[in-house]
């Protein structure tokens, strides 16, 4: 695994919008957690700053789709938190994104650093064959 | 009315910096306004206002900073629509609309009656009852982008308001042909009653709940909402008693003069 940059990386807001539910769903397969651990744990994993603008609203489409259920618990000393648990249909949900997330990038990769051999021919290959 | 239920009633009022402490109380204000104008429900307002109070307080940032602009968060957020909103306008608006047809009837009889002359109906009479009518139809088929107008562009509506009521008065002056003469005394006890009736039906509904209320509530189990000041009692005797006192003052003015 490649050393995590000391400062965490701007990656593009288009990967991110792309990946972060993914993510998020993996997190909560490690059991429930609430809004800001989550953005404490997607930056300690090299996600980055996630704002809360980002996140809360991705947990909201999660929670209405059926994917996560909620529960209200105290906060220690503050007010109380949101935890978010992962449901059966959102267990099967991050078991298909895990299995074509993988495919995925894995094409994706191969076309970025360039494996010709694995690539279809382009048409001007078809015409020199 | 018993004084205990207006008390708990009015406790369940809470404002935004209540339930919401660790967020700049503008910021939250916003919040709530735009989700208010969106029709979403109090208690899912009251939970995700207390969610971003959460976040604010665990990370120390200020609401600015993490969620961005109030109204675009507010938005994004895509929080469902109470269905059933228009139902309770419809019980709210009803007994002001009773007492505003009690009040024109009364203030149109009350100086012929003072007279001892019959009330001549006019043109202008009728249309200024039905500009009446229209506006709270408008308000109420209208409601959220009217809300939406008189929040958003203040002046404009003030004007707006300003340009109906001196039409209004512009048709009882100018369209002076009668159409119906009737008896003053009949149509003032008449009004007096659907003036009456109006603030009844306010009354009973107070005493039950508010149907336009819906109070902001935290999700959270440690958050105490403190009760709200005495200023929203002050509003509810001001919504129940401004159309009544108004045709007492007017009805007596016309009797003094007359």
């Amino acid at each position: 695994m490649p050393d995590k940059p000391e400062t965490a990386p701007e990656w593009p807001s288009d990967w991110l919008r792309t990946a972060l539910t993914p993510c998020v769903l993996a997190l909560l397969a490690d059991g429930p957690t609430y809004g800001y651990a989550l953005t404490v744990r997607l930056a300690e994993a090299g996600l980055g700053q996630v704002k809360g603008g980002t996140l809360y609203p991705l947990l909201g489409r999660l929670d209405a789709t059926g994917l996560v259920a909620t529960t209200w618990r105290e906060g220690e000393g503050g007010p109380g938190r949101k935890y978010y648990a992962l449901t059966d249909a959102g267990h099967e949900e991050l078991a298909r994104l895990r299995d074509g997330w993988g495919a995925f990038a894995d094409v994706v990769t191969g076309v970025l650093v360039g494996t010709p051999t694995d690539l279809p021919p382009t048409l001007d290959q078809e015409h020199a064959r | 009315m018993s004084t205990s239920r207006r008390q708990s009633h009015d406790a369940s009022l809470p404002a935004p910096a209540d339930l919401a402490p660790h967020v700049d109380p503008a910021w939250a204000d916003a919040f709530v306004l735009e989700l208010r104008l969106r029709g979403v429900s109090g208690a899912a307002i009251g939970a995700a206002l207390t969610e971003v109070d959460s976040h604010c307080a665990e990370s120390g940032e200020p609401a600015v900073g993490a969620f961005g602009d109030p109204v675009a968060y507010a938005r994004e957020l895509g929080l469902p629509v109470e269905a059933h909103q228009r139902a309770g306008l419809v019980r709210a608006l009803g007994p002001t609309a009773l007492q505003l047809a009690g009040l024109l009837l009364t203030t149109w009889a009350a100086l012929p009656w003072r007279r001892g002359e019959s009330l001549e109906l006019t043109a202008g009479h009728l249309a200024s009852a039905v500009a009446l009518a229209v506006a709270v139809t408008a308000l109420v088929v209208g409601a959220d982008p009217v809300l939406r107008f008189v929040v958003e562009r203040t002046a404009a509506a003030v004007v707006v308001a300003a340009v109906w009521v001196g039409g209004t008065v512009a048709l009882l002056v100018l369209l002076d042909d009668a159409l119906l003469v009737v008896p003053a005394g009949p149509v003032l006890i008449v009004g007096a009653l659907v003036l009456a009736a109006g603030v009844l039906v306010q009354l009973r509904q107070q005493s039950g709940e508010d149907p336009l209320a819906d109070p902001l509530v935290s999700p959270a189990p440690t958050v105490v909402v403190p009760p709200a000041p005495a200023g929203r009692r002050a509003a509810t005797f001001g919504a129940t008693w401004m159309v009544p006192l108004t045709a007492v003052v007017l009805v007596g003015v016309s009797l003094l003069l007359g």
